[in-house]
């Protein structure tokens, strides 16, 4: 499976299975954002993306804990990607 | 750092002062003697000696709070509060505690379900017994509610407005997600009231080695103990946790945030005002849960932890440190091995949760919960139906014959017996079998945890009219029956949503109508009938989803499309002690709240069907004249009150008569057509012979005077030759209109009268006005 990355800071739903991205940032109102955090995604913390799906969304690891986040909820979340190495083929 | 130092604030303090609240677990060194006079009996309630679950020789013993549950009352004894996140195991852990001796009652001015009882705890020290009241709460992230059933959990944890003050908070947070149970544990111990919490999934989690230790010398001893609600591990040390903290509560000696300001802080600004001042200090709460992770070792969400365990990592990781240096231009590389270690559930997700997959796998769940809650109970409901009913006849005839002979067999007061209860409590018992299969398939759902996976596939497809991914499953029952449908939205997080799936549900053509499609597909479409049939299925489907984007844009326009961000349980195998006790609780509940109102109405038909219209005699009709001169040589037998012969000479049929101009304008008006859907009212079932009796016809087409004869006979007549566009336009009056009986009472124990009334009224207009255009247009082509 190959994807594409171009930014170091891209939308959690153009991330990939495999990607482990940190969250900078939420572009939703206040209240949206607060409960964002409230379910466990800090701006700070380290996830993993496990499942991407246009369809569906996406799961991903967030410690030992599971999320599943719709791909609408998704493109609001900013993310800095830490792996994988990119190298060009 | 212990209880001589607690703080006096939030609403206890408050409650305290205006003298609301005896301050129990409050007041540091609260006497024994005190807490003997508070604790006496004051209610009425059912002492159960043991409960199921429990060893004999336990400490406490649970029943039921009072045999008037269904009210809710305040009460002085300790009351004990349980909150937590979704799906953390907060209620297996209060039925662990309270098994079945726990009543469901809508919390106060609302039609949130909350799970309160009683529990008999003796102190192990002194054997001194003391009642507790113990609360579960829905689950909610946080105190700033943005739910119905948040806003419920809240003002019940914090005893805003006419809930009592708690003495105990219980916060159950899953171990294997603790920064999320942090968050709200910060907001608990603000709350000022005396905390505990429970621990849940520890054998789930990859925890540093005495989790509960750490967090308890972290915050300054506040209890902690590890629990498991399904194996009752860890609850007696709970318990006695509870019992100290009422007795001598811990508290911290600072707040984690901020204390939260007592009730006349938001005297103004109301429950709004608390939700505003909480997402306030949201930041700094986040800040604290980190600190807590950190303390006891977590590290950064958990990453520690998992390095501790030695995981997988790939190639990418390993060389984390040149990521940063990320050039932007167009690259490719192949998708890397994970770094997080996988689990079973992961695994099993990989599958559930395809694209393609995932919807095969779903429907095909969504298809078995379908079957057992038709063709599994269907069996069952026969046999009710027949049997149960044919004994219970045999039984009411012995009786009648052995008080007055022939004559009690032939006096109304039988009739009342057979027809009117005996026939309720057969119409309530045959709903038992599809309700019990809907609370089986729904407990499993829920407790195995693939509902939130479900709730993630058809997410994006209930999102079109407003509505959380899990209302796909109390639609798709509804095409079996629309009751236990009513049930399956309890899976809803918030109440506004189960209302508005509780409103559409209705109109999902459930397997009852199905039997009045088919004698009128086959009457006059024959060869076209299966099309005229499913066409029905289709236009359910279109109503579905225009009626809910109505009620999207108009009575519940303040529905918010929330983020979804749902966390996905681990996988468990469900025990069936539990399932048993809990679906027996739920179908107790079913049972008490509907059978009286099932039972009234059935009664009032009953009633209306006994009262003869004056001067008719039986055998003879004045609507069917061919029925007289076939009878001409019969004795003719005056009816009499509970011995009306046919449905028009009663005063049922008089009414039927009289509403029959109504439906001019949709091809049917005629009173037997009327009269059926009158009855239907009661069971769809009930419809075809309702027809069969109205029509003095035979069903099974093998009578003199078949029923598809007499149906395309009287629609001809009612619809001035457009009797097909009259038909179809019956159908699809039946698929709308008012749900039945059951379901209106179902409706209205779940959401209330209103909800109930606007089910009924809305059913009604929508299928008026379907008909008569189906018909008008049918007219035109």
């Amino acid at each position: 499976m190959f994807y594409d990355v171009t930014m170091k800071q891209i939308q959690l739903s153009d991330c990939r299975r495999g990607m482990r991205a940190r969250i900078q940032a939420c572009n939703l109102n206040e209240e949206q954002a607060i409960r964002i955090g409230e379910m466990g995604l800090r701006p700070g913390d380290t996830v993993e993306i496990l499942l991407s799906s246009h369809l569906f969304g996406q799961v991903i690891a967030h410690g030992s804990e599971r999320l599943a986040i719709d791909r609408k909820t998704a493109r609001s979340i900013v993310v800095n990607v830490l792996s994988p190495t990119l190298k060009t083929l | 750092m212990h209880s001589g130092h607690h703080h006096s604030r939030g609403f206890s303090l408050l409650w305290r002062l205006i003298g609301r609240d005896e301050g129990h677990g409050h007041k540091p060194g609260h006497s024994q003697a005190h807490a003997e006079h508070d604790y006496a009996a004051e209610h009425n309630h059912a002492n159960h000696s043991q409960h199921a679950g429990h060893a004999a020789g336990s400490n406490y013993d649970a029943h039921n709070h009072s045999a008037h549950t269904a009210e809710y009352t305040t009460t002085r004894i300790p009351r004990v509060v349980f909150v937590g996140n979704p799906n953390v195991g907060k209620s297996t852990l209060f039925n662990a505690i309270l098994g079945a001796d726990a009543a469901v009652m809508n919390a106060p001015g609302t039609t949130v379900m909350i799970e309160s009882g009683e529990l008999t705890y003796t102190d192990p020290a002194t054997n001194r017994k003391e009642n507790w009241e113990l609360v579960d709460t829905p689950g909610t992230a946080s105190f700033a509610s943005m739910s119905p059933d948040e806003e419920v959990a809240a003002q019940t944890a914090l005893g805003w407005g006419s809930h009592p003050d708690p003495q105990v908070l219980v916060i159950t947070i899953d171990a294997t997600a603790p920064s999320r149970g942090f968050y709200l544990l910060s907001q608990a111990i603000d709350s000022g009231v005396a905390p505990v919490v429970a621990l849940t999934m520890a054998d789930l989690a990859h925890q540093p080695e005495g989790i509960e230790q750490r967090i308890s010398a972290a915050l300054e001893n506040i209890p902690v103990v590890s629990v498991d609600g399904r194996t009752g591990k860890g609850v007696e040390q709970l318990l006695a946790h509870i019992h100290r903290q009422i007795h001598n509560p811990v508290l911290t000696s600072a707040p984690a945030v901020d204390p939260l300001p007592g009730e006349e802080a938001f005297a103004t600004s109301g429950w709004d005002g608390v939700r505003t001042w909480l997402r306030r200090n949201a930041d700094r709460r986040f800040q604290w849960a980190s600190w807590l992770l950190t303390a006891i070792g977590y590290g950064e969400a958990g990453e520690e932890s998992e390095a501790s365990e030695g995981v997988h990592t790939s190639e990418a990781a390993e060389t984390a440190a040149t990521d940063q240096a990320i050039n932007t231009s167009k690259v490719k590389t192949a998708s890397p091995a994970l770094a997080t270690h996988l689990t079973l559930s992961d695994r099993i997700d990989a599958v559930l949760l395809h694209p393609v997959w995932g919807i095969i796998i779903f429907l095909a769940v969504m298809y078995l919960v379908f079957e057992a809650t038709t063709a599994v109970a269907q069996p069952i409901v026969d046999f009710i139906d027949n049997q149960v009913r044919g004994v219970l006849n045999s039984g009411a005839d012995w009786l009648n014959w052995q008080i007055a002979g022939q004559q009690g067999l032939d006096s109304w007061v039988h009739s009342l017996v057979v027809d009117g209860l005996i026939d309720g409590i057969i119409t309530v018992l045959t709903y038992v079998p599809p309700m019990a299969m809907v609370f089986v398939m729904l407990y499993l759902l829920e407790d195995t945890g693939y509902l939130s996976r479900a709730a993630f596939v058809m997410n994006r497809t209930m999102r079109l009219i407003g509505l959380d991914g899990r209302a796909f499953l109390p639609l798709v029952v509804g095409f079996g029956c629309n009751l236990p449908a009513l049930a399956a939205t309890r899976t809803l997080p918030d109440e506004r949503q189960r209302i508005m799936t509780g409103l559409l549900i209705p109109f999902t053509s459930c397997s009852a109508r199905l039997s009045v499609y088919v004698v009128l597909a086959f009457a006059f479409f024959r060869k076209n009938a299966g099309i005229a049939i499913f066409a029905m299925y289709v236009i359910s489907l279109v109503v579905i989803v225009l009626i809910g984007l109505i009620l999207r844009r108009t009575q519940f326009s303040d529905l918010k499309n929330q983020p979804f961000v749902i966390a996905l349980p681990h996988y468990h195998i469900p025990r069936a002690k539990l399932m048993v006790v809990s679906v027996a609780k739920r179908l107790w509940n079913f049972i008490r709240g509907a059978s009286s109102a099932i039972m009234s109405m059935l009664l009032v038909i009953w009633l209306l069907s006994a009262i003869p219209v004056s001067g008719t005699l039986a055998g003879h009709s004045a609507q069917n004249p061919e029925i007289n001169t076939a009878n001409a040589s019969a004795e003719p037998v005056q009816d009499s009150f509970g011995k009306v012969s046919r449905v028009e000479d009663s005063l049922y049929g008089t009414i039927a008569q009289s509403v029959a101009p109504v439906f001019a304008p949709a091809g049917f008006g005629n009173w037997q057509a009327t009269a059926a859907l009158m009855s239907g009212f009661v069971a769809k079932e009930v419809v075809v012979g309702s027809l069969s009796q109205a029509y003095h016809a035979d069903a099974s087409d093998s009578g003199s005077r078949d029923l598809s004869s007499a149906l395309r006979e009287s629609f001809d007549k009612s619809s001035n030759g457009h009797p097909q566009a009259a038909a179809l336009a019956f159908m699809v009056f039946t698929l709308a209109y008012t749900p039945c009986l059951a379901t209106v009472v179902e409706e209205k124990r779940l959401f209330g009268r209103k909800i109930a009334a606007e089910t009924v009224i809305i059913g009604l207009l929508v299928a008026y006005i379907l008909a008569v255009a189906i018909f008008q247009i049918g007219v035109l082509l």
